[in-house]
């Protein structure tokens, strides 16, 4: 039977992506644990991307504020600005954003980096000099983003309602105490909770699949530019798509 | 000088990417304590042969065997533990990047050498980077030396924990003659000395003869000849003939790659 080429690479990435999840649960619990390469990768995931998540949670926060003042005012509803800015940023909009734009920085770097080492032969030093390249460059990534990604949206919570508390307060003269009151009287800890449990999965995806495209890279230079936008973009996409199923999942 | 015990076995070894055939049935074998020099036009499949002797690549057909074992049979878990036999220098030094020079060399010791105390790598380290001649540059990052330092680093690595089997591939090109020597002496040292089996891959023909107990020339993706360098120099194949004198004109150059059909030069048809 002849199979279609593009279906045939979908079938090989697909292959490939499970092949990969199996190969990092194999060998996460196998010694030696490089626990200075986690933390390493954790300050690359993490730490690094701090500011740039912050300032986004910040607008995200504030442009929300300013839109369902406008949206709730035209029912005499603006009290509750407070409660869904704070319910939309923990349950979806802080995993989202952060997710996607930890893909863009961490996971482009991820598939950059192994893209690069691929086409320099330095993975295949690694197997040579008795070391599987997955136990020692992606088990420790994948991990580092799956634990960094929940901190960094726990922060992201916490700003981005910091600025819808801003706009309504400052710009629209709501009453600060009040605000304060609606922002946590609906919520509860599934929520959080939801958000964060995502937050994970995100990062587990985005590492997995920036290592993966950078893993299978061929081609030279280019090739090693061709991963690194396939990993942000597929990253993006199955961020995207598993929020979905996530959402669906978990409530 | 070569115990008539085999160390590799290689048996009509094919393998193709794609449409484009690699390894046409190559069949050679190499004894314990040989030093073996493949040498071959670019593109003849060369770093293929040698990524099949490691189990980095599987052969699509045929066998490699080292000690017996058939190196493309095994797990991913049994080849990472057979790998210890081995040291290879790769062509462009593929020396890690966010290491510097120092750890690059340590990094077989750590792996590959659970006993070795920390003393013992610092002082082994430090000798294999006076060997190939670049004390004091351990600090250094890869993406601070030229090409030919870092493939005199990845030469250092290869050999440093003192593997029964060394692959190199072209460990001399774009080397200064001197320098050339210097590695090459180090090559029959460590066949000398440890007796470990040796595979170069090299274009580097003085090289060649001089390190190898017998050269074998992949041509095509099969071996056309094979002989110890005297005999090897003598061979009347005129394709052997032109790469050791490295002309031009001859049955190699009239070969074109990937199999395209012969044509002259547009505007000389008709001449």
């Amino acid at each position: 039977m002849k199979v279609p080429n593009a279906l045939e690479s979908y079938l090989e990435q697909m292959g490939r992506l499970v092949q990969m999840v199996g190969r990092v649960f194999a060998w996460t619990p196998r010694p030696p644990y490089d626990w200075r390469e986690l933390l390493r990768q954790m300050m690359k995931v993490g730490v690094n991307s701090v500011p740039v998540v912050l300032l986004t949670a910040m607008f995200t926060g504030m442009v929300l504020a300013l839109q369902t003042f406008t949206v709730l005012s035209r029912f005499n509803a603006e009290s509750f600005v407070g409660s869904l800015v704070a319910l939309s940023m923990v349950r979806e909009l802080s995993a989202v954003l952060t997710g996607l734009i930890v893909a863009g920085r961490a996971g482009s770097a991820m598939g950059a980096e192994l893209g690069t080492m691929r086409v320099t032969e330095q993975i295949d030093a690694l197997e040579v000099m008795a070391t599987d390249p997955v136990h020692y460059l992606v088990v420790p990534r994948v991990w580092a983003s799956t634990i960094m990604m929940p901190l960094l949206v726990v922060m992201a919570n916490g700003v981005g309602i910091f600025g819808g508390y801003l706009v309504s307060v400052v710009l629209m003269g709501a009453n600060p105490v009040a605000y304060i009151d609606r922002t946590f009287q609906f919520m509860d800890l599934n929520d959080l909770f939801s958000g964060l449990i995502k937050a994970a999965a995100f990062g587990f995806l985005l590492a997995l699949i920036g290592c993966l495209q950078g893993f299978y890279t061929s081609g030279g230079a280019e090739g090693v530019g061709r991963s690194t936008t396939a990993a942000v973009v597929s990253a993006s996409i199955a961020i995207l798509i598993s929020d979905f199923f996530l959402t669906r999942l978990l409530f | 000088m070569t115990d008539p015990i085999g160390k590799i076995h290689i048996r009509d070894l094919r393998k193709a990417f794609g449409s484009k055939v690699v390894l046409d049935g190559v069949g050679i074998d190499v004894a314990q304590a040989e030093s073996l020099v493949v040498i071959g036009g670019s593109g003849t499949g060369k770093s293929v042969l040698l990524k099949h002797i490691i189990g980095l690549l599987k052969p699509d057909s045929g066998t490699v065997e080292v000690d017996g074992v058939a190196v493309g049979e095994l797990g991913n878990r049994e080849i990472t533990e057979f790998r210890r036999k081995y040291g290879m220098a790769f062509q462009e030094g593929a020396l890690f990047d966010s290491m510097s020079v120092w750890q690059n060399v340590a990094f077989p010791l750590q792996r590959l050498k659970n006993q070795m105390s920390r003393g013992e790598i610092r002082d082994r380290v430090e000798e294999c980077l006076a060997m190939v001649r670049l004390e004091g540059v351990g600090d250094k990052l890869p993406s601070q030396l030229s090409g030919g330092m870092r493939r005199r680093v990845g030469f250092a690595r290869a050999v440093a924990h003192e593997p029964e089997i060394l692959l190199f591939d072209e460990p001399t090109t774009g080397l200064d003659p001197v320098t050339t020597a210097l590695i090459d002496e180090v090559i029959l040292d460590l066949n000398d000395r440890l007796k470990t089996t040796t595979v170069t891959i090299t274009h580097d023909m003085e090289s060649a003869f001089r390190i190898g107990d017998r050269i074998a020339m992949l041509h095509k993706g099969k071996i056309i000849a094979e002989a110890p360098p005297e005999e090897f120099r003598r061979l009347e194949d005129p394709r052997v003939q032109q790469f050791i004198h490295g002309r031009a004109d001859g049955p190699l150059s009239e070969d074109t790659p990937q199999g395209e059909p012969q044509r002259a030069p547009r505007g000389l048809e008709k001449s």
